[in-house]
């Protein structure tokens, strides 16, 4: 060591024998193992109960029953001799606001694998399982496989196909979490070749505007797939951004349509959750959002295309109410698909619709392709109400695929009921179209 | 409540794991991000993830499972930081940022001061390399790089901290105070 490094090697062990760890310090970690336990305890227990809602369509669920998990055991704190608190008191609240997104490998094995009712979806897709990405075919053949570095709890949070992709020329924006940091990833699959790069520019990554670590939410493409977009919000408000992008990637080096950040006038307590980017006429398009917070309804972010192929945001974010379809109570949790009301006259963007909300209630979640057919869904596929902030919808062909990023598990649901479970684990599925 | 074990694991109990290594765990996290609070929540956040490992007896070195932990979360945790830092510069139109320690921490000791004006990645390969003690490969395990990264964030953040020792206030007889 030269006379720096001595320095510097005796300054870290003085300033870490500064430090003694707090006695308290074995309860948080007790507190971390259960909260992870309790993610995973929903588990499958079956969905025998039919739901019955008064003047509707009420369509049982298919899956059987299914085992309850194995729950892990607690740890033997009885060496601990620097705590007196019970260390099984899970209900004590926990001081980490960070969403616990990690996929718990004690988790319940996946009930499809063996059981009855799994199935495939009828176009290629996308999927997304802790540090996995998986590209299956139409027939749920697997094309391609990769994988995040293992270590530093590398995992991908959310996925998007861009449009016009294929199976043999696939783009897909990938948010990830890797050594604690989000990032997003290009996934790129051509002829049979993958790979999965980082997106270092600060112009196109998540986070690198702002104050603090932003909550992040998409990303969504365009439907043409010439622009990206996502959510950022923190103590400083919460932005829009869009970023161009090319067969080269991100960024199209154009002043009007290489990247534009928008201020949203939202209730910053409106966590949104980007759901997706639609057209509702040329030119006039609406980015979709449910809350973090579940309300009941969703957001609607409406954007026009200008001339010069920028990006303008019209004024103030639009909520919607859940139609008055008497499809029970309850706060949405996702939406997918889109109609738009045969009308003429008015803003296209005022008629447009989903086709499907998958929203909760006293009677469970349950999924109504609207106006008003409801489809309950099975018991354990989404967490409970109060956490339940990784719930998504998307619609492959004419059937809905509903899941949750903390069950991690899917069901293909369509009408007259749900057909099944993907074979999982699968925490998110984007379809290649 | 004790509970026992699942069988076909290390008969030790969890708890005598979290003795064994939350010290030191703890330490480091400090190291990494100056907040004995935070680090805290680092580590047991860390525990919490090697835990359903170590049930399955799928972790052969705690220690260097939780180094591994450690870091990526105080990583997550700097560059949190290192965003607030870039963004009041900007307002107060100084780029060098704000000073994360007060100027007493400073007085005390210049080489803690400097270090946290390091970039993260740096600041972690230098902490691992200097009070971890660990090679070159071992960190670069540890930060999921290549040994040729360390090797440059090392270098880098060895040359930076001369820098930043004589801009903090030079010390009299120590190397990179008198340069």
């Amino acid at each position: 060591m030269d006379p720096l490094e001595e320095r510097l090697s005796r300054s870290l062990e003085e300033r870490a024998g500064d430090v003694e760890p707090t006695p308290a310090l074995w309860q948080r970690v007790d507190r971390r193992i259960a909260r992870r336990r309790r993610a995973v305890v929903l588990g499958w227990v079956g969905a025998t109960a039919a739901a019955v809602l008064v003047g509707l369509a009420v369509i049982p669920p298919l899956l059987p029953d299914v085992g309850v998990p194995e729950v892990a055991d607690a740890p033997d704190v009885a060496e601990d001799p620097d705590t007196g608190e019970d260390p099984d008191d899970s209900s004590a609240p926990d001081d980490d606001a960070d969403a616990d997104t990690d996929p718990d490998p004690d988790g319940p094995s996946s009930p499809a694998g063996e059981a009855p009712g799994v199935v495939t979806v009828p176009e290629p897709v996308l999927t997304a399982a802790g540090n996995e990405l998986r590209v299956l075919d139409a027939d749920g053949e697997e094309v391609a496989h990769l994988e995040l570095p293992e270590e530093g709890g590398s995992t991908v949070r959310e996925i998007a196909v861009r449009p016009g992709s294929t199976l043999e020329d696939l783009t897909a924006a990938v948010f990830t979490t890797a050594e604690g940091m989000e990032d997003l990833r290009v996934l790129r699959l051509v002829d049979g070749a993958a790979s999965l790069e980082v997106v270092e520019d600060d112009r196109y990554r998540p986070g690198a505007t702002g104050a603090g670590q932003p909550w992040v939410s998409g990303p969504v493409w365009a439907p043409d797939g010439t622009s990206l977009a996502w959510v950022e919000q923190d103590a400083g408000g919460s932005r829009l951004h869009t970023i161009g992008w090319d067969d080269d990637g991100p960024g199209t080096g154009e002043p009007a349509t290489d990247n534009a950040t928008f201020a949203l006038e939202t209730d910053p307590d409106d966590d949104l959750v980007l759901v997706d980017w639609v057209e509702a006429s040329p030119d006039s398009y609406v980015l979709r959002a449910v809350t973090r917070e579940r309300g009941e309804g969703w957001v609607h972010l409406p954007l026009t295309r200008q001339a010069d192929g920028a990006w303008a945001q019209e004024p103030g974010a639009e909520v919607r109410s859940m139609p008055a379809t008497g499809a029970g109570e309850g706060p949405v949790l996702a939406l997918a698909g889109t109609s738009l009301a045969d009308a003429d006259g008015g803003d296209a963007t005022e008629q447009l619709s989903p086709a499907w909300v998958v929203r909760s209630g006293s009677e469970g979640p349950v999924a109504v392709r609207l106006p008003d057919t409801v489809v309950p869904l099975p018991e354990g596929l989404l967490v409970p109400e109060a956490d339940a902030s990784g719930a998504w919808a998307v619609l492959v062909g004419e059937e809905l695929v509903v899941g949750d990023r903390e069950v991690a598990q899917a069901a293909v649901v369509g009408v007259p009921g749900t057909r099944g479970l993907l074979e999982g684990p699968v925490e998110r599925l984007a379809p290649i179209r | 409540m004790l509970q026992v074990v699942r069988a076909g694991v290390d008969e030790r109990s969890f708890a005598s794991v979290f003795n064994a290594h939350h010290a030191r765990a703890v330490r480091l996290a400090y190291l990494l991000t100056s907040d004995a609070d935070q680090a805290e929540d680092i580590v047991s956040e860390a525990f919490a993830k090697v835990y359903p490992r170590w049930r399955r007896g799928e972790v052969r070195d705690v220690g260097a499972y939780l180094r591994r932990a450690v870091a990526n979360e105080a990583n997550s945790k700097l560059r949190r930081r290192y965003l607030e830092r870039r963004e009041a510069g900007r307002r107060h139109g100084d780029e060098r940022g704000v000073r994360l320690v007060a100027d007493d921490a400073v007085d005390r000791d210049v080489v803690w001061a400097a270090l946290q004006q390091l970039p993260q990645r740096q600041r972690a390969a230098v902490v691992l390399r200097y009070y971890e003690d660990l090679s070159e490969a071992d960190t670069a395990e540890v930060l999921g790089v290549s040994v040729g990264t360390v090797k440059s964030q090392v270098s880098r953040g060895l040359s930076r901290l001369g820098e930043l020792l004589d801009d903090l206030g030079p010390v009299a007889g120590q190397p990179g105070g008198d340069r």
